[in-house]
């Protein structure tokens, strides 16, 4: 069996981690694993390469949810005309994320799953309400993405046996008085880890922010 | 297992390790070199870019799994010399190449963006531009490069096949001569030099900031499959020391000794690859006694700090006194007090610092690696080897940046002991992490001035206390306190002055040369405190530099004349305008604010001198020949780095001999065919190396001229050279110029001449000073953008005006103005490299295209009185004014001063919130 695997659907992928048992880890862009292989700080058995699984590399939009597949890279989300104009706080934190090649490699569920404290992905996911969908073999739940974070580098995701397949955010836009702002300073303008990163989302209803809606 | 992908519209079939780097495969499998490895494979530089699919990566973070059934383009499928893209042919006619390193992978972005956006706009082209980390341009050649792409491939502009290049001074450039190469990414760096057998160098360093070797045992490294030899101090045959580079530095640390910071070198493990060579380190047995360590010059010179070195702590002190200090202060109306303190920086060229070590045919010893000197380094090497200099010979690649990191010739000397002991080629190639812990950095000072000034706006008296921190070694540290002193007064005149410098030796890392060696930490001190004193004057910070600046016969501070026209006053009468205008369009900008607006605009000015030229020989040679078939070779030594030396030098010969740079072969820098030019720092390679230059070029001619009028029977006077001919001006008469070799050939006369500029008349012993009176100076004016709420700051403009004497090739001369300014921007807003900390690129913050202010170089000619063609020394003057023009700016805008750098926004915040800036 080859040691780079390339499923083409999301069953396959999971089969993967299921029969590889632990010895297998998820790469999707990659952009922090690869380091980490090379320092000897990971050393799976086989990469299962899971941007190629058309179920992973969508993003959907419907009344309720904006879902987008884990395989996504950041620089579809800022490309994203629907996106740009109902969610540009979701925009710009793709657009913090290192520098563009970087952004069209790298995933906001690798981001999550990365789970490190400065992490631009993570600390928008939490102002915008996300949920990942967390997937092996036998089950499947929706996780509220601040519950991923078990410390700096730790995630409840487990990549060598599990993976994020979407991840969603309720579809809350400035149609319905909800708005959300993304802000960032770093000791430069670009390719820099920030001083400080916030976000925040909530509704103005009668010039008033009600109770309940507001995210920070 | 097997991938198949398309490379460059090739398709290929590898079987290799899917996780190995794109970036490793196509070097090392594929023997593509153009894409290149800046940051240890950490995403951070950009230098690695090549297209996927046609959207740019960065292979160091793709695995070649990734690539399987895609098409990848790399540097070498963009276009060849033969037939350029015009994104090549644009970035070598606007002077967007200057080292090239990263030029592959810019080249590659922009080639995406242009896919994708037919007529970018310039925020669009530095967006996208700022994951590719460039320290030599300044980025604005580079997004002028992209805009003029865009223009040709929507027809709006033709591109032409050669220039005349518009530019700078309205005078026709000179493209450089290694561009072609650098574009197609063919130019072979070190590391892309290939050798049959070469064994990789591995340093053993020590972790410690101070420790005591205890003991050493490298039996276990020399067990590891592998590993060919450990070598310890005890393996050295002849001095275990760098020379006059660095009085106190071993080259490994004997057993018993101290090292004396984190980084300090203690073996070398040679093995067949790099897998092993890290085992091989790993394996060795070493055991330090921890010691106590300091980094501050104020902990050096506590009563009960431990002592470095058996003379103390006080590497060198030097004084300046003249003048009644007391009286001057007595009739001043206004005295400014100020305490000013600068950070360690790292260079950061974009190449690591890399040498190849072998033996040639001839049995003699060859190092290949960026450097400044390689007379130096061969004298330095020999001496550890206990060789002859003539068994040593060092060869000065094409080099990816130096900006003085690279005249450390300890990696030269670490890889010649390593062939010398194993009789093999042998590669050292600094990681980045290494390069950051273990080359030497800017020295930080701390800076303080008392100057006093009457209310008409004359100043009085200077007294200036400065201590450099020069680490654990002295790298040049003891000369640094003349440098330091030389930019502490600048160009302006005092009734008296009170000064001292001293180099402080800490367990910081080594610091040494750095793009104006020593004299820009002082003189951002200075123009600082100037400028606190122009406004406590309430004066135009322009006209106060204008009513005080030293005029040409004065003594200076320095208590002695200046050797070399000043041009001062023409550069402030120039940049005078400037500075109003942007102080217009400020206020301007403010009014239009709303009252609660967080964002507010400012200027800032700074002036400045600086010496250049450094105490080298005051007589440097230079060879040219003619060959039996005609062509000319120029020899000479002035190590090009990037900064375009080797094109500068060729331009002052083909303009001395009145033909096209073309006709001209150069050899630059190999001590096997190049006459020794001493050390090229200190800029001075124009002024001195060029002017040797000039004299040879002139005696070539002169050879060439005689030779033809014998043969035609006419006087040399009515004879000019044109092309490839000898022609008279009279009649058609002309001669190839094979004949006048093949002429020469038949005399018996040497067909290679030698020339000299010897300075030594101008400048007669017993009354000259250790460093030549040479000065060049400049003005620079930035325009600052603060957000109050965040302390971040952006610089939306620099206007730049520098007296360059004459500028040997405008276009190139601009390049090193705006590449410093950008390396000036990083000081004052950024770059900050701590010991303990600071491990690459991921933490000591370069400048991005996105922090590039838009910069208008004005260059002016007030011509030298000794250097070719009028030319003085520029490189690193530039970078002098631009840190205090910004911290000037920062402080003018904030109402509250800034006197710690780089200003980050904490420190921005910090002085806002309590007039201190040391958050």
């Amino acid at each position: 069996m080859d040691t780079y695997l390339y499923p083409a659907t999301l069953q396959e992928a999971l089969h993967y981690l299921h029969t590889l048992d632990g010895e297998a880890q998820i790469l999707a862009g990659g952009t922090d694993l690869i380091p980490d292989l090379r320092a000897g700080k990971a050393a799976p058995g086989y990469l299962v390469d899971i941007t190629g699984i058309p179920e992973l590399t969508g993003i959907e939009i419907n009344e309720k949810h904006i879902t987008l597949g884990a395989a996504v890279p950041f620089s579809e989300i800022k490309e994203h005309p629907a996106l740009r104009e109902y969610h540009p706080a979701l925009v710009q934190a793709a657009g913090s994320i290192g520098a563009g090649a970087i952004q069209r490699a790298a995933t906001w569920a690798g981001n999550i799953v990365q789970a490190m404290p400065a992490a631009d992905g993570a600390i928008i996911a939490l102002a915008l309400e996300a949920e990942a969908r967390i997937m092996d073999q036998h089950h499947a739940r929706w996780v509220p993405v601040g519950e991923l974070f078990l410390g700096p580098g730790k995630s409840a995701v487990d990549p060598t046996r599990e993976l994020i397949t979407v991840i969603r955010f309720p579809n809350h836009n400035y149609r319905e008085g909800w708005g959300a702002s993304w802000q960032r300073v770093g000791r430069r303008q670009a390719l820099v880890l920030p001083i400080i990163n916030a976000a925040v989302k909530l509704k103005i209803a009668a010039g008033e922010i009600p109770p309940g809606s507001r995210r920070l | 297992m097997k991938i198949q992908f398309s490379l460059n519209t090739q398709p290929v079939t590898l079987d290799v390790d899917p996780t190995r780097t794109f970036l490793d495969v196509v070097r090392k499998e594929l023997g593509l070199t153009g894409t290149k490895q800046g940051c240890d494979y950490e995403g951070e530089c950009g230098a690695c870019t090549v297209l996927v699919n046609n959207q740019p990566v960065r292979s160091c973070l793709t695995p070649v799994g990734k690539v399987a059934g895609k098409q990848v383009t790399t540097i070498e499928g963009l276009g060849s010399p033969d037939n350029l893209h015009p994104l090549q042919q644009s970035f070598i006619e606007t002077g967007a190449v200057q080292c090239g390193y990263c030029t592959p992978g810019m080249l590659l972005t922009a080639k995406a963006l242009l896919d994708r956006e037919v007529l970018p706009e310039r925020e669009q082209i530095l967006s996208e531009m700022a994951g590719n980390l460039c320290r030599c341009t300044g980025y604005n050649r580079i997004v002028e490069a992209v805009e003029k792409t865009a223009q040709i491939l929507q027809g709006e502009t033709e591109q032409r096949d050669s220039p005349p290049l518009p530019g700078p001074l309205g005078r026709e450039s000179t493209r450089r001569i290694d561009a072609e190469e650098k574009v197609t990414g063919r130019t072979k760096f070190v590391e892309d030099i290939k050798h049959p057998g070469t064994l990789y160098l591995q340093v053993l360093r020590s972790p410690h900031h101070y420790a005591r070797l205890l003991e050493l045992d490298t039996g276990p490294a020399e067990k590891v499959l592998g590993v060919i030899r450990v070598l310890t101090a005890s393996d050295i045959p002849g001095e275990n020391g760098l020379g006059d580079y660095s009085s106190h530095e071993p080259v490994l640390t004997p057993v018993g000794e101290t090292c004396k910071h984190q980084g300090a070198p203690v073996a070398l493990i040679i093995a067949a690859d790099q897998k092993a060579a890290n085992q091989g380190t790993e394996a060795i047995s070493v055991h330090y006694q921890v010691l106590p360590h300091f980094f501050q010059v104020d902990e050096a010179l506590a009563e009960d700090a431990p002592q470095l070195y058996p003379n103390g702590n006080i590497l060198s002190r030097n004084t300046i006194n003249h003048g009644d200090l007391d009286l001057a202060f007595d009739r001043s109306d206004v005295i400014v007090n100020c305490t000013y303190q600068t950070a360690w920086q790292e260079h950061s060229a974009l190449e690591r610092e890399t040498v190849l070590g072998y033996y040639d045919n001839h049995t003699r010893l060859c190092l290949v690696g960026g450097n400044h000197e390689p007379h130096w380094h061969q004298g330095y090497i020999a001496a550890s080897l206990d060789l002859d200099p003539a068994e040593v010979r060092v060869i000065t690649p094409p080099t990816g940046g130096s900006f003085g990191g690279k005249q450390d010739p300890w990696p030269f000397i670490a890889t010649a002991l390593a062939v010398y002991h194993t009789g093999q080629p042998v590669l050292l190639a600094y990681s980045r992490k290494e390069s950051f812990d273990a080359s030497p950095k800017r020295h930080p000072y701390q800076v303080t001035h008392k100057l006093g000034a009457t209310r008409e706006g004359k100043l009085t008296g200077i007294q200036v206390r400065i201590d450099a921190n020069t680490g654990g070694y002295d790298a040049h540290g003891q000369y640094l306190t003349d440098f330091a002193l030389s930019g502490a007064g600048g160009p302006y005149e005092y009734q008296a002055v009170d000064a001292v410098a001293r180099s402080i030796f800490t367990n910081g890392p080594k610091a040494g040369q750095y793009r104006g060696f020593g004299s820009p930490q002082s003189s951002f001190a200075l123009e600082c405190a100037l400028d606190e004193l122009a406004q406590a004057l309430d004066q135009d910070p322009v006209k106060f530099r204008l009513a005080n600046q030293l005029p040409q016969e004065a003594n200076s501070f320095l208590g002695y004349p200046v050797g070399e026209s000043l041009g001062y006053r023409e550069v402030l009468e120039e940049i005078q305008p400037h500075y109003q205008s942007l102080v217009n369009q400020a206020a301007e900008f403010n009014r239009s604010q709303p009252a609660d607006s967080q964002l507010r605009k400012g200027v800032g000015f700074s002036g400045m001198w600086y010496r250049f030229g450094k105490s080298g020989s005051l007589q440097v040679k230079a060879e040219m020949e003619i060959q039996s078939d005609g062509k000319l070779i120029l020899y000479c030594s002035g190590p090009d780095y990037g900064q375009g030396t080797s094109t500068a030098m060729t331009r002052i010969a083909a303009q001395e001999l009145g033909i096209p740079p073309g006709q001209i072969q150069i050899i630059n820098a190999d001590t096997a065919y190049t006459p020794d030019s001493g050390i090229q720092g200190a800029s001075r390679t124009t002024y001195f190396v060029g002017g040797a230059v000039q004299k040879t070029a002139r005696i070539m001619k002169h050879t060439l001229l005689t030779t033809a009028a014998e043969l035609l029977d006419c006087p040399p006077e009515e004879l000019n050279l044109s092309e490839n001919r000898v022609a008279s001006c009279r009649n058609d008469q002309s001669l190839p110029l094979e004949e006048i070799g093949r002429e020469l050939d038949r005399l018996n006369i040497s067909r290679r001449v030698s020339g000299e500029l010897d300075l030594s008349p101008y400048f007669p012993a017993g009354q000259r000073p250790q460093y030549l009176p040479l000065y060049v100076t400049g003005a620079q004016t930035a325009e600052v953008l603060v957000d109050l709420k965040t302390g971040t700051v952006r610089v939306p403009k620099i206007t730049a005006v520098h007296d360059v004497g004459h500028a040997i090739n405008p276009i190139d001369a601009r390049g090193q103005v705006e590449g410093a300014i950008l390396m000036g921007l990083g000081t004052a807003l950024m770059e900050e490299y701590l010991p303990g900390h600071t491990a690459g690129f991921g933490d000591y913050y370069l400048p991005t295209s996105m922090s590039a202010p838009v910069i208008e170089t004005i260059l002016i000619e007030v011509p030298s009185f000794h250097g070719p063609f009028g030319a003085k020394g520029l490189g690193e003057a530039a970078i002098v004014p631009t840190a205090p023009a910004i911290i000037n700016g920062i402080s003018r805008t904030i109402g509250r001063r800034i006197r710690t750098l780089p200003a980050t926004p904490e420190r921005v915040l910090s002085a806002l919130k309590t007039g201190q800036d040391r958050g």
